[in-house]
């Protein structure tokens, strides 16, 4: 009988961990709204998507993490981008910010979320040669 | 008044597309939660049960690629006493004709038909249905000229009908070119999310499992009393589908019945696909969305998720609508939940690709499938959404103007295949 | 208040976002260039073609059997003859 692929657990242990993470990033006056409505959509696709897979439910929190510091890093960067741009080219392209930034943003969540499926892969592998 | 009837719009779109995304998801954990269930692998001591079939194999100017199937045909593990293969040249101008003739002097279970150029150049269904005209077999097989499938498909496909209440059946397509070049590499992506997670989460759970025009059985009696294909229509696939379901039967998707395919290779290609796939499949939309809300031969579950199968080639058009409503009410006044539901729009892109699975069924089936690296080339995705959104335009415009002129115009636009998986085959055969 | 951005910031700014918007792309354009898993990917015949012959070669063990035939042996000899084709695949 093949592997169980269905880790029902791991789902909702993460589940748990992204409400709590929402909770605090929602509290949170450092980040702004933008931000905390696509980190809090990377962690519900990215638990929903990765957390089920079979791999060690360390190295799924690991991954969930780093994603979360590269996406404030990103919402952080181009947001300032955005500001420069504004002031050095206008007020409109505050707008060319609202109307890119989701775009760009699933890109990244989309690009990070292949990368762990990699990782998992991998570690599947390992596990079933060890 | 404009910003509440573009609010009222962009709501139902965003209702829509949080549909697609929902019953997409859904069918993502339904084959995670399934895969671990094996199928007993088929042999020939288990079979029970066995039809004659007649395998259809419709031709048009592929001299690059019809001996390869044929030659293919006759390694098949079932029964050569109860099949037949039945190749219909649709008036090939090359040597198509020629190279099925000399394949079928050595093998009496082959049989070539040639269509005058009169006849000829009416379609697939119209080349299908001079094919049926010749067949005997109780289980009608279609296999398009550019396949090549396992040794024992046809056991794995037939199995199926020992149930009464399957009207037919569908194999699984992998694309064979694949390292060709980045438009193979891409429809890859796109049928590794249509059938390893789509097509299976339908089948696991009772909806509507869509029949592909190709590595597809039918019983010939239900075929015959639905009135054969219907010429009118480019998909004619997804049309006999839905006739299926109306008419009180089920299709089964069976995933280990696998066949290659030589993928398109270049984005004009590309194009000229989707192009038919998607007018076909909107004309079918048109045809029975009012039927499938009234049948009483399907449940809920299978309605909704009929409807939403017959009507996904327009979402596209429906995204790049809400982006451009959505900006419109962006600039006009910004209401408090628009931000809320502004991301929509760019998972919805990602949800709309080629077979139409999103980004995570892609994903997800590449994982199932073993596969390490080939998930990198998800983000590139995107782009073929984009270039999806003029085809399905162009497809709709153009189907409004033939139905408003009553001008049926179909022809064989017919893909063009180079042979280039022949190289693929000498490594991929074990047999 | 935010500080005025200076020039310098601004094309710092532009070039952290495009590095940022390459590495996003890195991994496609890393697979397409140097591809580890172009596939196609296998399909295997799982049915080999010995299994009708087995099941012949079963059917004259049970006719031996009646005629007080060595059953052991000729089980033996069906084991042998089912594995055979196999090998020559």
């Amino acid at each position: 009988m093949k592997e169980n692929e269905w880790r029902i657990d791991h789902l909702l242990f993460g589940f748990s961990i992204e409400a709590i993470a929402s909770y605090m990033l929602l509290s949170s006056s450092f980040v702004s709204s933008e931000s905390v409505y696509m980190l809090i959509i990377f962690n519900f696709l990215f638990v929903s998507l990765t957390f089920p897979l079979n791999g060690t439910l360390t190295r799924k929190i690991f991954m969930l993490l780093i994603g979360n510091i590269i996406g404030l890093f990103w919402n952080y960067l181009f947001s300032l981008f955005a500001y420069t741009l504004a002031y050095y080219l206008g007020e409109s392209f505050n707008t060319l910010y609202i109307i890119l930034s989701p775009f760009i943003n699933l890109i990244w969540i989309v690009s990070f979320w292949s990368i762990s499926l990699t990782a998992l892969t991998n570690s599947k592998k390992q596990k079933a040669g060890g | 008044m404009i910003t509440e009837i573009l609010e009222t719009l962009f709501l139902i779109l965003a209702t829509l597309m949080i549909a697609y995304l929902i019953r997409h998801y859904i069918f993502t954990l339904t084959v995670l939660k399934n895969h671990q269930k094996r199928e007993k692998a088929v042999t020939a001591g288990n079979i029970a049960y066995q039809p004659t079939v007649s395998i259809l194999i419709p031709a048009l100017n592929e001299e690059k690629v019809i001996g390869r199937i044929l030659q293919r045909m006759t390694e098949l593990t079932y029964p050569k006493d109860k099949m037949e293969i039945i190749v219909i040249d649709d008036a090939s101008t090359d040597d198509t004709g020629k190279i099925a003739e000399q394949c079928s002097k050595t093998h009496s279970y082959i049989k070539v038909i040639h269509r005058s150029e009169k006849e000829g150049g009416r379609g697939k269904a119209s080349t299908l249905n001079a094919g049926l005209k010749h067949a005997q077999g109780e289980i009608i097989l279609c296999f398009d000229v550019d396949y090549y499938p396992q040794r024992d498909i046809l056991e794995k496909l037939t199995k199926e009908f020992a149930d009464p209440k399957v009207g037919a059946v569908q194999g699984r397509v992998t694309v064979l070119n694949e390292p060709q070049n980045i438009v193979t590499r891409l429809v890859t992506l796109e049928r590794i999310g249509g059938y390893r997670v789509d097509q299976q989460a339908r089948d696991n759970l009772g909806l509507i499992t869509q029949l592909g025009g190709t590595v597809a059985g039918i019983r010939r009696d239900l075929l015959e009393s639905l009135g054969r294909w219907d010429e009118s229509i480019l998909a004619e696939d997804t049309d006999i589908t839905f006739r299926v379901y109306l008419a009180g039967y089920k299709i089964r998707y069976v995933n280990e019945a696998e066949c290659y395919e030589e993928a398109v290779e270049s984005w004009r290609a590309y194009w000229k696909q989707r192009y038919r796939w998607a007018k076909g499949h909107m004309q079918c939309a048109f045809k029975h969305s009012l039927k499938v809300l009234k049948s009483d031969n399907l449940r809920f579950r299978e309605k909704v998720d009929g409807l939403l199968l017959l009507n996904v080639y327009f979402m596209p058009i429906l995204v790049l609508l809400s982006w451009i409503i959505s900006v419109l009410l962006f600039f006009l006044k910004s209401p408090q939940w628009f931000g809320m539901f502004w991301a929509l729009i760019p998972i919805s892109l990602y949800s709309c690709v080629g077979n139409f699975a999103p980004f995570f069924e892609v994903g997800i089936g590449a994982y199932l499938d073993g596969r390490t690296r080939a998930h990198w080339l998800i983000p590139l995705l995107i782009f073929t959404f984009l270039y999806n959104i003029p085809i399905c335009t162009k497809a709709f415009v153009d189907l409004l103007i033939s139905k408003t002129s009553r001008k049926n115009y179909y022809y064989w636009d017919k893909t063009i295949h180079l042979g280039n998986g022949n190289s693929y085959i000498m490594n991929q055969d074990k047999s | 208040m935010i500080p005025s951005p200076t020039l310098t910031t601004f094309i710092m700014l532009v070039f952290g976002v495009s590095t940022f918007i390459f590495i996003m792309f890195l991994p496609a354009l890393l697979e397409l260039k140097k591809h580890k898993d172009a596939g196609p990917r296998l399909i295997m015949n799982d049915a080999p073609v010995m299994q009708p012959k087995m099941r012949e070669t079963v059917l004259i063990v049970n006719v031996e059997e009646e005629h007080g035939f060595d059953q052991m042996l000729g089980r033996k000899m069906a084991d042998v003859m089912a594995v055979l084709p196999n090998i020559e695949a």
